[in-house]
């Protein structure tokens, strides 16, 4: 698969990913856009400029390993897997519903492009860890990626995992945590805190890299910067709900679904922000959609 | 080879993993911490780069061992059993059993056999909670030859097996003529008048129960479930039916084990009186091992009275 190597391209999908998970949430009557909007950048710039997959070919041996660990966000998961290619568009609308393939939390039995089941938090990290172990013992190029969120590093299997990683280490690993500050019951600051949360990964043995997490330079740069022995971590600075001004930096919407009203509101936030990559994209020229990541 | 001077099953187990790591190269090891308990440590020794050790930390070793598999390995995944199914659940029914990946579970002290360290470190409840997760290939093994000749089978399986070993010391209850498949019960005294169902170490108590039973003039048969999930029920059923009355042995809670698998099969097909011989929905305590299993009701006379009890109740 061509990696996307224009930053308003990879922009402009991030937008639509939101779209598609908005749509997916509001037609199921269920399922989580607070975590799913807070990560369209990193999972857009994570898929379909970093990672090597082939879509026709889910099993493809070289292929690198995403672990999506916080399996709530399988919104905006299921929109990129199916953007790139994975299994038909049209299928986001059966999000949820009884018989399909998109269940509530990503099943990797299932559905294509799923490297692990997952939605029980802090068990992704943990699996990422014996992956990149694996791939390293098979002298294998892929790396391996773990997305994972910030209640869910509350779990203790998170600093078992690191523990781990930084014993053995996995420079062919990389964390990327969705600081969005917010979980189900409040604000992370109040419900558990985990600051220095920076401090914390390097001392678990960790490479650290502090970014934005809803700029998608800074997360191409990040994902770039190769460790030959230490297991990296990405702590990127989101903003919950990021895109829908009502739905931001609150934990109501970690799991709500929006009205009539409060979907019509959104979608044309969305809309709008949509239009405004398109407008300015259209004012460059020379800006090609998609080309070989040297 | 057969072994015929007492000797702890982990100890097989040991060598068998290292045999088995010769013989097929995909085959790696986790553990956590327990080399010394689970006997692990000379794979560790023969297959360094293939071994690993997560410290004290069991949700990661299922977790590691689920990722491994992910990256094509044979992961045989080590400490005692209670924490594998415990401490290590989520992960064991998330990343092993719901998704279905190729992790061998091998559960260590399994029932009574941690003896001296008390309740806590005996597994009485293991075999509940994996039968109850779909996906699951559960195997008890009960003597070195049966470890032996299991583990190959075992690594060729795809997909989540638990196998539960003991600390116990035993002997072996199999001749080299048995060939075991997994899945399938194995007859190991047949045309009695009752029968007696079992698998892991107390299979000894079992057969010695058997014996006794027949100088009482009761001819007992005795069938080794030793593959709890998928259970053999064509075996168990074609056995059953020509005695009518059954005892099933374990060294386990009698709630969700061997006993409460046979009974859910024979209450829906052949309803026939039945005993569960077990642990009696309690906790253990610090002992010699031997003296605990009769203390908790596992004695080879216990097996006898439960024969004798159920072969009257089905002459009514």
């Amino acid at each position: 698969m061509k990696p996307l190597v224009d930053v308003r391209s990879l922009q402009r999908l991030a937008w639509e990913l939101r779209l598609d998970a908005l749509q997916m949430v509001f037609g199921a009557k269920s399922g989580h856009i607070g975590g799913s909007f807070s990560a369209a950048e990193l999972i857009t710039t994570l898929y379909f400029y970093r990672a090597r997959l082939d879509p026709q070919n889910p099993g493809w041996e070289d292929r690198d390993r995403i672990f999506v660990s916080k399996g709530h966000c399988a919104p905006i998961y299921y929109a990129a897997l199916s953007r790139l290619g994975f299994f038909p568009h049209e299928e986001l609308a059966s999000f949820r519903q009884l018989g399909s393939r998109l269940q509530g939390h990503p099943d990797r039995l299932k559905l294509p492009g799923v490297e692990m089941s997952s939605g029980p938090l802090g068990l992704g990290a943990s699996a990422a860890v014996g992956c990149a172990l694996g791939l390293r013992l098979s002298k294998s190029p892929s790396r391996v990626y773990c997305l994972l969120g910030d209640g869910e590093v509350q779990e203790g299997i998170v600093w078992e995992a690191a523990m781990c990683a930084a014993k053995y280490g996995l420079g062919n690993l990389t964390f990327v945590l969705d600081y969005n500050r917010y979980q189900l019951s409040g604000a992370v600051d109040n419900v558990m805190p985990l600051e220095p949360l920076e401090q914390k990964w390097r001392d678990f043995g960790f490479a650290v890299r502090r970014i934005d997490g809803h700029s998608i330079e800074q997360i191409m740069k990040a994902l770039d910067s190769d460790n030959l022995d230490q297991p990296a971590l990405i702590l990127a600075l989101t903003v919950k709900g990021k895109g829908v001004t009502f739905m931001e930096s609150s934990s109501a919407w970690h799991g709500r679904v929006p009205s009539q009203e409060e979907m019509a509101v959104a979608e044309e936030e969305i809309q709008g922000h949509l239009d405004r990559i398109t407008s300015v994209h259209d004012g460059r020229k020379t800006v090609s959609a998609s080309r070989e990541r040297s | 080879m057969i072994t015929t001077q007492s000797k702890q099953l982990r100890a097989t187990y040991g060598e068998a993993l290292v045999e088995l790591g010769e013989g097929n190269s995909h085959v790696v090891v986790v553990d956590a911490d327990m080399a010394e308990g689970t006997m692990t440590g000379a794979f560790k020794k023969r297959f360094p780069e293939r071994f690993f050790d997560v410290g004290v930390a069991e949700q990661n070793l299922m977790g590691v061992g689920a990722g491994l598999s992910l990256a094509g390995w044979i992961p045989f995944v080590n400490t005692f059993a209670w924490l594998l199914v415990l401490r290590a659940g989520d992960p064991l029914r998330t990343l092993v059993s719901y998704a279905r990946t190729n992790v061998k579970v091998v559960a260590g002290y399994g029932g009574f056999s941690g003896p001296m360290d008390g309740a806590t470190h005996q597994a009485i409840m293991d075999l509940a909670v994996v039968r109850a997760l779909p996906h699951m290939t559960v195997v008890v093994a009960s003597d070195h030859y049966q470890v032996r000749s299991l583990l190959p089978l075992i690594a060729d399986l795809e997909g989540p097996v638990y196998l539960r070993l003991s600390r116990a010391e035993v002997v072996d209850v199999h001749d080299e003529s048995i060939r075991f498949e997994i899945g399938k019960a194995t007859p190991l005294r047949t045309g009695g008048e009752v029968t007696l169902i079992s698998s892991g170490p107390i299979l000894g108590r079992v057969l010695k129960a058997a014996d006794r039973l027949g100088e009482l003039g009761i001819p007992a048969s005795v069938l080794e479930v030793h593959t709890l999930k998928p259970l053999d029920r064509e075996a168990i059923l074609a056995e059953v039916s020509s005695t009518r009355a059954v005892v099933t042995v374990e060294e386990h809670n009698i709630i969700g084990g061997l006993g409460s698998a046979v009974a859910e099969l024979l209450v829906e097909n052949l309803p026939v009186p039945m005993r569960r011989v077990g642990i009696q929905d309690r906790y253990g305590e610090t002992g010699p091992y031997e003296e605990l299993l009769d203390l908790y009701g596992m004695g080879i006379q216990d097996i006898v009275e439960a024969a004798d009890e159920v072969l009257r109740r089905s002459g009514d």
